[in-house]
């Protein structure tokens, strides 16, 4: 049985591997870590706060890991992990007022792993998610806000390519999440939050999601590139989230692009 | 067998349906159009005050013309909202606001600020959006002109104190023209131990 020492030495990519007697390791398993912040378009429309939609802009920060698991030989399954963070500021179409949003969501999931050449490698499996957060329009006056609170099991996929351009080193990679089912907080049009969060007796309003009540998808298409010793990534990123419960509409579309780093850190086998 | 799979992953990704409000023509006829739906579709009372709607498009549809002014547009649009007969719908445009102010023009006046000025004089006290005082006859007095002023828990502790040893107490909440439920609970709370 591998004696396992985990991390002994980590190597951002593309840096001399100088530092590690490759004779003592062997390279077993890669934490694979692209952080990235982004800027774009908003659009944004939740009608139990307004029958309009509402444009601007939104700020987000996205990290995406991939680390691989020692199961099965350690290269068929791997755990993923997605954090996100936004914040949105949006305008009415008489620009006559404003929205802003903010919202937090974090996914675990496991996906398994095909090798289909030494460079493309294609992930698939589910997540599950939690989300939270909540738009706030400015000239509401008794129902201001709308909660964003919810959990989802998500269907995920992830494909990425090792190419070269002028014998310049680049990845391209795709990666999706559909929501397939999930629980969220739904009031009922015209239930106030007055009446849901301060009147006993008054029962916390949920709603099951699935694909049809719940059509949303986030996709990201990146490019990663080497340079001055970083791995460098510029993506686009589409989210598109929307729900349709008890009489009450929302969505809510960004089309942002990041730029980030990309960290590939290495768990190494003793011989 | 994966291409497939993620051929199928990638199709549910771009078929997932889009979830818009309508759009609306910016014309006389896609505007009245729109006011007529918001209101079709959220406005809860048409049953309480037997209003029917589909007869108020009727009505006002004839009014509208594609060659008609703003101006004219929103005068036929606010003559809409008067057959809610509902103080709560106001339609804003840059020039005006289109109001029905009738439920309270209609009727005699009930508050004269100069009366309550005799007895509530220059030396009450005010916590948050409350002005309060011991009246002469030892009967407690706190007016409460707007729900939209704020009112905290420590300001009606000490008010209600302060009142604690009068006869009486009068609460006057007249010539209020409404605000936040939060504020109108908090105090509606003290007269009360029930939540409902």
């Amino acid at each position: 049985m591998l004696n396992l020492t985990y991390a002994q030495q980590i190597l951002p990519a593309g840096t001399s591997a100088d530092v590690i007697n490759y004779a003592d390791v062997n390279p077993c398993r890669v934490r694979h870590i692209a952080t990235t912040l982004g800027v774009g378009y908003l659009n944004e429309y939740d009608s139990y706060l307004s029958p309009w939609e509402y444009e601007g802009v939104e700020f987000r920060l996205h990290q995406e890991l991939y680390r691989d698991l020692s199961w099965q030989g350690g290269n068929r399954w791997a755990f993923q992990r997605i954090l996100q963070g936004r914040i949105g500021y949006s305008e009415s179409p008489a620009e006559d007022n404003i929205t802003a949003s903010l919202l937090l969501s974090a996914q675990w999931g496991l996906l398994h792993k095909w090798l289909l050449s030494p460079k493309w490698q294609v992930m698939g499996g589910a997540t599950g998610e939690l989300q939270l957060g909540g738009l706030y329009n400015m000239r509401n006056g008794n129902n201001p806000g709308s909660l964003r609170l919810g959990i989802h099991l998500n269907a995920s996929g992830m494909t990425s390519y090792d190419f070269s351009m002028w014998n310049y080193p680049l990845r391209a990679s795709y990666s999706i999440q559909i929501p397939v089912v999930g629980c969220v907080f739904a009031p009922h049009y015209g239930e106030s939050y007055y009446e849901i969060f301060t009147v006993d007796g008054h029962d916390f309003p949920t709603s099951m999601t699935w694909m049809g009540n719940h059509p949303s998808c986030t996709q990201r298409f990146s490019i990663d590139v080497p340079f001055m010793k970083t791995t460098w990534r510029f993506s686009y990123l589409m989210d598109i989230q929307q729900s349709r419960l008890h009489d009450l509409e929302s969505h809510s579309y960004s089309h942002l692009f990041m730029v980030g780093c990309v960290v590939d850190l290495y768990s190494l086998i003793k011989r | 067998m994966q291409c497939l799979a993620w051929s199928l992953f990638i199709l549910l990704g771009l078929c997932a349906s889009c979830i818009r409000p309508d759009e609306a023509k910016d014309t006389p006829q896609g505007n009245f159009d729109a006011l007529w739906t918001i209101l079709d579709r959220g406005y809860c009372f048409f049953e309480d005050k037997h209003i029917d709607w589909d007869a108020v498009y009727d009505k006002y549809k004839s009014r509208i013309s594609p060659d008609m002014s703003d101006e004219g547009l929103f005068e036929v649009l606010c003559d809409m909202l008067t057959e809610l007969k509902d103080g709560h719908v106001n339609l804003s445009s840059n020039a005006n606001l289109g109001r029905y102010w009738a439920w309270y023009e209609d009727y005699p006046v009930a508050f004269y600020p100069s009366i309550q000025d005799v007895y509530l004089g220059t030396d009450y006290r005010i916590a948050g959006g409350l002005k309060y005082k011991i009246l002469s006859d030892n009967i407690g007095y706190i007016s409460y002109s707007s729900f939209a002023d704020a009112v905290g828990d420590s300001g009606l502790n000490e008010a209600l104190s302060y009142l604690a040893i009068c006869d009486g107490l009068i609460l006057d909440i007249r010539n209020n023209s409404g605000g936040s439920l939060v504020y109108s609970s908090r105090i509606a709370s003290r007269f009360t131990d029930k939540n409902n």
